[in-house]
């Protein structure tokens, strides 16, 4: 699957969402806001990086960013599984439009969620930061979380180097 | 700024580039025919495309300039040093006047005066012969702007164009004919005499019957008009007169089966009036001259001049312009295919297959070739960007009534394009003082023993994979006294300073410090030299000073080879590999028990004799403990500068597409990007300067 010109819509509802299980959980992101699945391939480690930014990888012959989601939520670290993936995401920053790759257990389903069915993330009892969380939505009557893509790609967070400077 | 305003501004920069080439060509080596043709071509090109965009300003002055290159291309004026100057300064003009018309800036009075003055010698230049209507131009231009310069005292012309029954065999265009003529000037009234066709039983579809009335507004004269004409002369009925010029006219009416036919034709259309019919002994009436009120603007033939042009001047094209995303692209693409070939070559392996492993041994070295092509696209020879400096030089030198050598060397050597285009600039700057602080006036250099002539030495040669490129001067040198004293001043650095002359002469990089007493239009403000060291560290290149009083200064640029592509050597540290740029790289060396013996717990070892300062990358990166039995040292040297890397695994060269690791990364100190593996890894670039810099900083 591959949606090159991620518009991302004003109004979320229409749109379809790519549900997925991280550390035995469910979370789901705009299938519009990714470019592709791939595959776990090997990971070249970036030295003093904070530890859920694994390193790089090469995607397609580019350099790629691969974060570890589950660090990334301080639920420990993933265990790499024959069905581990990375999805590569569009990040947007100020002038660009780069990618970053995150690491998921198992792709779940790409599938439709309902306006009505979509909610404000609760004030607080989530297990992952608030932060992370655009809305909750109701898929098979569950309540999972829709995640915030920017805020958990953010760049200035992701490049402070681990221990200051050497 | 569109995608074609850009484009026009780069072919516009190119033209210039070539215009100037030639001008300085041909004072150093004289007159040739081969340069005046390039000069015209550019000067041409240039009106045709500002033609496209309505730069109208630049266009009339272009094709001013360009009147007098063709009277010169066809050996009617002879080409003095004198004109060599004033198209020097036409082509500097033209630049202006571009940039003005990009930028959509009104044109200043002082813009608007140096284009009169430009003009006015011109056409000082320009033969009579081929100036019918000089006056009437250069009063257009001081009104450019506000008229189309095309139409700039012009004469009416009617041409008329009837088409021989036959004329489909020549195999012209008849449009291209006419769209012709509205190059060269507005044809303000047409229309198609269609009056022969015939009825159909009667009409023979490969045979013409149409022709054409046209009125042409133009500054362009009888011949010019017929040579557009002249390939198919023979098979067109063709008139061409002055609409003022009644007697002609009379007499071709007169001449024709259909007089009553065209008279009315002609009347009813608007081309002449009915007076304009009556025989001078019918009566003595005053003819009324036509007025071209009606003008039509956007005529149906107006192709774009630019095509017109491109058949008038058919010129050979001596590059490609391509976008260098697709360079990186092709590089992507040719990465991903040896990574497919080498998982081939695993698989030959694996089964044993001899012929096949051949066959990918062989795909493997032609990949390499094609990407060494690919990779070589980029880079171009310094020498043609540093030609222009020769003009600059000399125009300040001029201006400062000092007499300068300039000598040029190592032009052969090759650069990214990138990079050539981003240091000149710096350059042009430093040459630039050079020649106004550094190099005295004859009669002081008199005193001092010196030759009267100063001499300024720009040279570019390729050492230790960087490029150097140097600026010397035999002037008076930097005065250190007089630095220090403004830099304290200005409170750059206390008075109590214990800096070195290297570090004072540094000095004149920051920002807001000029030595010159004056400050004249060349150089002495104060900004620049701060904008020099930034723009050459953009290009991950350093600049040194070294200057001794009263002998002269050098400046010492380095610059990477290219941009994108380095040749690296590949080794581990920990569990990441890395590359070091190899020509940084003086040899490897095992860390042996010997000298781990030596050392002592400080971090240098004994190299034959020199003391070798050596950095473990494990620990500088804060790495896990090594797995290798082997430690092994590599040995850099970056300028003067000398160090050991500690590393893992020594794994060899590889050519290196160096891609940006992004913004993630931007804090880790020394390393500059990554590249993709032949096996499809990444392997993390060290750049060398910065390491070293933050080491002996933070030391």
């Amino acid at each position: 699957m591959s949606h090159e010109d991620a518009h991302e819509k004003s109004e979320i509802g229409q749109d379809q969402y790519l549900l997925f299980y991280v550390g035995g959980d469910v979370y789901a992101i705009k299938a519009l806001s990714t470019s592709e699945i791939v595959e776990y391939t090997t990971i070249t480690k970036v030295p003093l990086m904070p530890s859920f930014v694994k390193g790089v990888t090469n995607i397609r012959g580019n350099i790629v960013p691969v974060i570890d989601l589950l660090d990334r939520f301080s639920l420990g670290q993933t265990e790499i599984q024959p069905k581990t993936s990375i999805v590569v995401i569009n990040y947007k920053t100020e002038n660009e439009t780069t990618q970053l790759g995150i690491i998921i257990d198992e792709v779940y389903e790409v599938d439709d969620i309902n306006t009505d069915q979509i909610k404000e993330a609760p004030a607080f009892g989530a297990k992952i930061d608030k932060k992370f969380i655009s809305y909750m939505g109701k898929y098979q009557g569950d309540y999972i979380a829709i995640l915030d893509t920017q805020a958990i790609l953010n760049t200035t967070e992701l490049s402070k180097l681990a221990k200051g400077c050497v | 700024m569109t995608e074609e305003l850009r484009l026009f501004l780069e072919d516009s920069d190119e033209q210039l580039g070539f215009m100037e080439a030639s001008l300085v060509n041909m004072q150093e080596e004289g007159v040739n025919e081969e340069d005046i043709g390039a000069l015209f071509r550019a000067m041409h090109t240039i009106k045709g495309t500002a033609g496209m965009f309505g730069f109208d300003d630049v266009v009339a002055f272009a094709h001013i300039a360009e009147n007098l290159l063709s009277d010169v291309r066809s050996n009617k004026v002879p080409l003095t040093a004198e004109m060599l100057g004033l198209f020097l300064l036409c082509k500097d003009h033209t630049e202006t006047l571009i940039d003005t018309a990009v930028d959509q800036k009104p044109v200043s009075s002082e813009l608007r005066k140096a284009n009169d003055d430009l003009v006015a010698q011109l056409l000082a230049f320009t033969p009579e012969g081929s100036k019918p209507h000089s006056q009437a131009a250069e009063s257009s231009v001081t009104k450019m702007g506000e008229i189309s310069p095309v139409q700039s005292r012009t004469t009416l012309w009617h041409i008329s164009v009837g088409l021989k029954p036959d004329f489909f065999n020549t195999g012209m265009d008849v449009l291209s004919l006419v769209s012709f003529l509205d190059g060269l000037g507005t044809v303000t009234r047409k229309a198609i005499v269609i009056d022969d066709i015939p009825l159909l039983e009667n009409y023979n579809p490969i045979e013409a019957y149409i022709g054409f009335e046209l009125q042409l507004d133009t500054q362009s004269d009888y011949a010019a008009i017929e040579e557009v004409f002249e390939f198919v002369e023979d098979d067109i009925e063709l008139q061409i007169l002055k609409v003022t010029d009644k007697e002609k006219l009379l007499s071709w009416i007169d001449g024709l089966e259909s007089k009553q036919n065209k008279v009315k034709f002609l009347i009813s259309n608007g081309f002449f009036d009915k007076t304009d019919f009556v025989t001078a002994q019918e009566s003595n009436q005053v003819v009324i001259p036509i007025k071209n009120e009606e003008k039509i603007k956007n005529s149906s033939f107006g192709e774009d001049e630019s095509k017109v042009a491109s058949k008038k001047e058919p010129h050979k094209s001596f590059s490609l312009r391509v976008d260098s995303s697709k360079i990186d692209q092709l590089i992507n693409q040719m990465s991903e295919m040896v990574i497919a070939n080498a998982k081939i070559a695993q698989r030959a392996d694996k089964l044993d297959d001899t012929e096949l492993s051949e066959s990918t041994t062989i795909m493997s070295e032609m990949l390499e070739e094609v990407r060494s092509s690919v990779m070589n696209i980029r880079m171009v020879q310094v020498g043609d960007s540093f030609a222009k400096f020769r003009r600059i030089v000399g125009d300040v030198a001029k201006k400062l009534g000092k007499e300068i050598d300039f000598i040029i060397k190592g032009g052969e050597t090759e650069l990214d394009k990138m990079v050539v285009e981003k240091i000149s600039d710096p350059i042009m700057h430093m040459l630039r003082n050079s020649v106004d602080h550094g190099i005295e006036m004859p009669q002081e250099r008199k005193a001092a023993g010196k030759l009267e002539s100063g001499t300024v030495t720009l040279s570019a040669y390729p050492d230790a994979g960087t490029i150097v490129i140097k600026i010397v001067d035999d002037g008076k040198g930097l005065d250190k006294e007089r630095i220090l004293a403004k830099a304290i001043a200005n409170g750059t650095i206390p008075s109590n300073h214990n800096l070195t002359d290297k570090e004072i002469f540094n000095l004149i990089f920051a920002a807001g410090l000029s030595t010159a007493d004056q400050v004249s239009d060349i150089s002495g403000r104060g900004v620049g030299m701060d904008v020099v060291k930034r723009n050459i560290e953009e290009l991950r290149g350093t600049v040194e000073i070294d200057s001794r009083k009263g002998e002269g200064s050098t400046f010492t640029i380095r610059l990477p080879l290219t941009l994108a592509i380095i040749d690296g050597f590949l080794i581990q540290s920990g569990d990441t590999k890395y590359i070091i740029p190899l020509e940084m790289i003086q040899e490897c060396i095992e860390l042996s028990p010997a000298y781990k013996k030596q050392m002592k717990g400080n971090h240098f070892i004994n190299l034959r004799d020199s003391i070798l300062p050596l950095l473990d990358i494990r620990t500088y990166f804060d790495e896990s403990e090594s797995k290798s039995q082997r430690e092994n040292v590599v040995v850099i040297r970056y300028g003067e500068y000398k160090m050991g890397l500690q590393v893992d695994e020594l794994y060899g060269e590889f050519q290196t597409v160096i891609k940006p690791l992004g913004e993630v990364f931007r804090n880790v100190p020394g390393i500059s990007g990554g590249t993709v593996l032949g096996s499809g890894e990444i392997a993390l670039i060290f750049d060398i300067p910065k390491l070293m810099e933050y080491k002996i900083k933070n030391s």
